[in-house]
C-alpha cells in the first residue's frame, strides 16, 4: 500500500517538475507584454471614462465594491497628485505611462522580476478601479499576470540574460513547472466553463448561438436565416461543448492535441469575427498556445520525421 | 504550494465552497481570488446567454424642456464589449440600491462633463430576442423599458 502512494506521488513529482525548453516562456513574456499594452492603447481615448475619478463608475463607487486593502487606481493618482503638485487626471494618465513602461521592460526582458511585479500591481489596481467593466478578458490577463510573478521568464532570450542579471537556459525544471500550471489551468477553465454550459437547455438546443448572433450589440453580420436552419446553431452550441469538456482529455493526447488545438483556436476567431471580442479571443488563444504549443509543434515535427524515415525506407 | 493552489482552483471552479459553506473558506477564497484572479467561476455565457440591454441618458439645462441625448462612448467594438459589461453588472443580481448607485454615477458623470446640466433623466431598455421558433412564427426583437430614475443637481 506504502509502495503504491509512494509511486503515485514519484508520477506526479515527475509529471510536475519536468524539464522543457524555456521558448514558450519567451513567447508568454513578450505575447502577455504585448496584450497589456494593446487593452489599454484601444481604451486610451475613452481611458477617464472608464478609469477616471469621476468617470462612469466613480471611484468611490469602485473602491467600496473591492476589499479596502485591495491596490486602487484611485489611492495612487491621489498620492502622486499631492506629491507632484498635478491634478488627478494627470495622475492617472501618470499611472498608465508607468504601466506601459513596465510592459515595454516586461517585452524585452528588462529588469523582468521588478517589471512583472509592477504590471500585476497595476493592472490589478486598473481592475479594481474598473470593476463595472471587467469581463473575461481583464480575468484572464490578470491570472497570466499572477502566475508570470513566478515565472523564471527572465531565463529566456532577455536583455537581463545579456547585462548579466539573469543566466540564458535553453532549457529548465522551472519552465517545465510554468507551462505544467498554465496547462492544468486552462484544463480547468474549459472543463468547468463546458459543464456549466452543459447544465443550461441553451448550449444544447441552439438558442445559445442563435441569441448571440442576434443580440444587437454583437450583431456584426445579419444571421437571422440560421432561424431556418435550426440544425447548424444546435450543432455549433454541441460542439462548443465538446470542445471545451474535451480539452481537459484530448490535449494530453499526442497527435490528437494537434486538432483539438485548432479546435479551441477556431472557436476563439469566432468569438473575435461574430462577437467583436478580440482582446480575449487573442489572450484565450495565446494561454492555450503557451500551454500545449510546444507540445503540438514537437508532435508535428515527430510527425514529419517518421514521415520521412518511411519515405527512406 | 502548487496542491494548495489548485485545491483552491478546484474548490471555486466546482462550486463545491457554496456547498461547504463555512465563511472562513469562503473569505479565503475570496481573498486569493482577488489578487490571483485564477480561481474563479469561468462559466462565460453559461448557463445562458446574458441580455443585451441600451443605456440611454438624456441632460436637461435649466428650463429645459426638450433635452439632449448625452452620447457616452466612442463605438468601437472594444468599449462596445466594456460598456455591455458594465450594464450587465447593473443588473447583477437585480438590486436596486446597485442601480441607484450606478445611475448617480451616470448621471455625475454628465453633470461633471457639462456645468450646465441640471437633470439626467436614465433609461435602461432591454432587448428582447426572440427564440428561433419565435422567430420562425414572425416575432422581431423588442426593447422594452427595464429601469428609469433621474438624478437632480442640488
Amino acid at each position: 500500500m506504502l509502495n503504491k502512494l509512494n509511486n503515485v506521488y514519484l508520477r506526479v513529482f515527475s509529471f510536475i517538475e519536468t524539464e522543457k525548453p524555456t521558448y514558450p516562456l519567451l513567447f508568454f513574456r513578450m505575447g502577455l507584454a504585448l496584450i497589456c499594452i494593446g487593452k489599454f492603447v484601444v481604451l486610451y481615448h475613452n481611458f477617464l471614462l472608464f478609469y477616471g475619478q469621476y468617470g462612469l463608475i466613480q471611484w468611490s463607487l469602485s473602491k467600496v465594491e473591492n476589499y479596502s486593502f485591495a491596490p486602487h487606481i484611485g489611492d495612487l493618482a491621489l498620492y502622486l497628485s499631492h506629491l507632484f503638485h498635478i491634478s488627478v487626471d494627470q495622475a492617472t494618465f501618470t499611472i498608465l505611462t508607468i504601466f506601459f513602461c513596465s510592459c515595454g521592460c516586461l517585452f524585452i526582458g528588462l529588469f523582468t522580476r521588478l517589471s512583472i511585479i509592477i504590471c500585476f500591481l497595476l493592472h490589478l489596481a486598473f481592475v479594481n478601479t474598473g470593476t463595472g467593466i471587467v469581463y473575461g478578458v481583464e480575468v484572464f490577463t490578470q491570472m497570466a499576470l499572477f502566475y508570470a510573478l513566478f515565472f523564471p521568464l527572465n531565463s529566456t532570450w532577455s536583455v537581463d540574460a545579456v547585462i548579466g542579471i539573469s543566466t540564458y537556459k535553453k532549457s529548465s525544471v522551472g519552465a517545465g513547472m510554468a507551462i505544467r500550471v498554465i496547462q492544468l489551468q486552462m484544463c480547468a477553465v474549459y472543463f468547468s466553463s463546458g459543464i456549466e454550459k452543459s447544465l443550461g437547455i441553451q448550449w444544447l438546443n441552439g438558442e445559445a448561438i442563435w441569441r448571440t448572433f442576434m443580440m444587437p450589440i454583437f450583431n456584426n453580420y445579419d444571421l437571422s436565416w440560421i432561424a431556418f436552419y435550426p440544425i447548424i446553431p444546435i450543432l455549433m452550441g454541441i460542439l462548443v461543448l465538446i470542445t471545451e469538456i474535451g480539452y481537459i482529455f484530448f490535449m494530453w493526447m499526442k497527435n490528437i492535441r494537434v486538432f483539438w488545438l485548432f479546435l479551441i483556436v477556431s472557436l476563439h476567431l469566432n468569438i473575435g469575427i461574430f462577437m467583436g471580442m478580440w482582446f480575449f479571443a487573442a489572450i484565450m488563444i495565446f494561454l492555450s498556445l503557451v500551454a500545449f504549443g510546444a507540445d503540438v509543434v514537437s508532435d508535428i515535427s515527430d510527425y514529419r520525421r517518421r514521415k520521412q524515415n518511411l519515405k527512406a525506407m | 504550494m502548487l496542491l494548495l493552489h489548485f485545491s483552491l482552483v478546484f474548490i471555486t471552479v466546482s462550486h463545491l465552497f457554496e456547498l461547504i459553506n463555512w465563511n472562513p473558506l469562503s473569505d479565503i477564497i475570496g481573498i486569493y481570488s482577488s489578487y490571483s484572479y485564477a480561481n474563479r467561476n469561468f462559466g462565460f455565457f453559461a448557463p445562458t446567454v446574458n441580455e443585451d440591454y441600451v443605456l440611454r441618458l438624456k441632460t436637461f439645462a435649466k428650463n429645459d424642456t426638450t433635452g439632449r441625448n448625452f452620447p457616452l462612448y466612442q463605438p468601437d467594438t472594444e468599449n462596445k464589449i466594456r460598456y455591455l459589461t458594465m450594464l450587465w453588472h447593473f443588473t447583477e443580481d437585480n438590486s436596486t440600491s446597485q442601480m441607484d448607485l450606478y445611475s448617480r454615477s451616470w448621471g455625475l458623470y454628465c453633470m461633471n462633463s457639462n456645468s450646465t446640466v441640471q437633470e439626467v433623466k436614465i433609461s435602461l431598455s432591454k432587448n428582447k430576442v426572440p427564440s428561433m421558433k419565435q422567430y420562425r412564427a414572425g416575432e422581431r426583437v423588442t426593447n422594452s423599458l427595464y429601469y428609469q430614475t433621474t438624478i437632480y443637481a442640488k
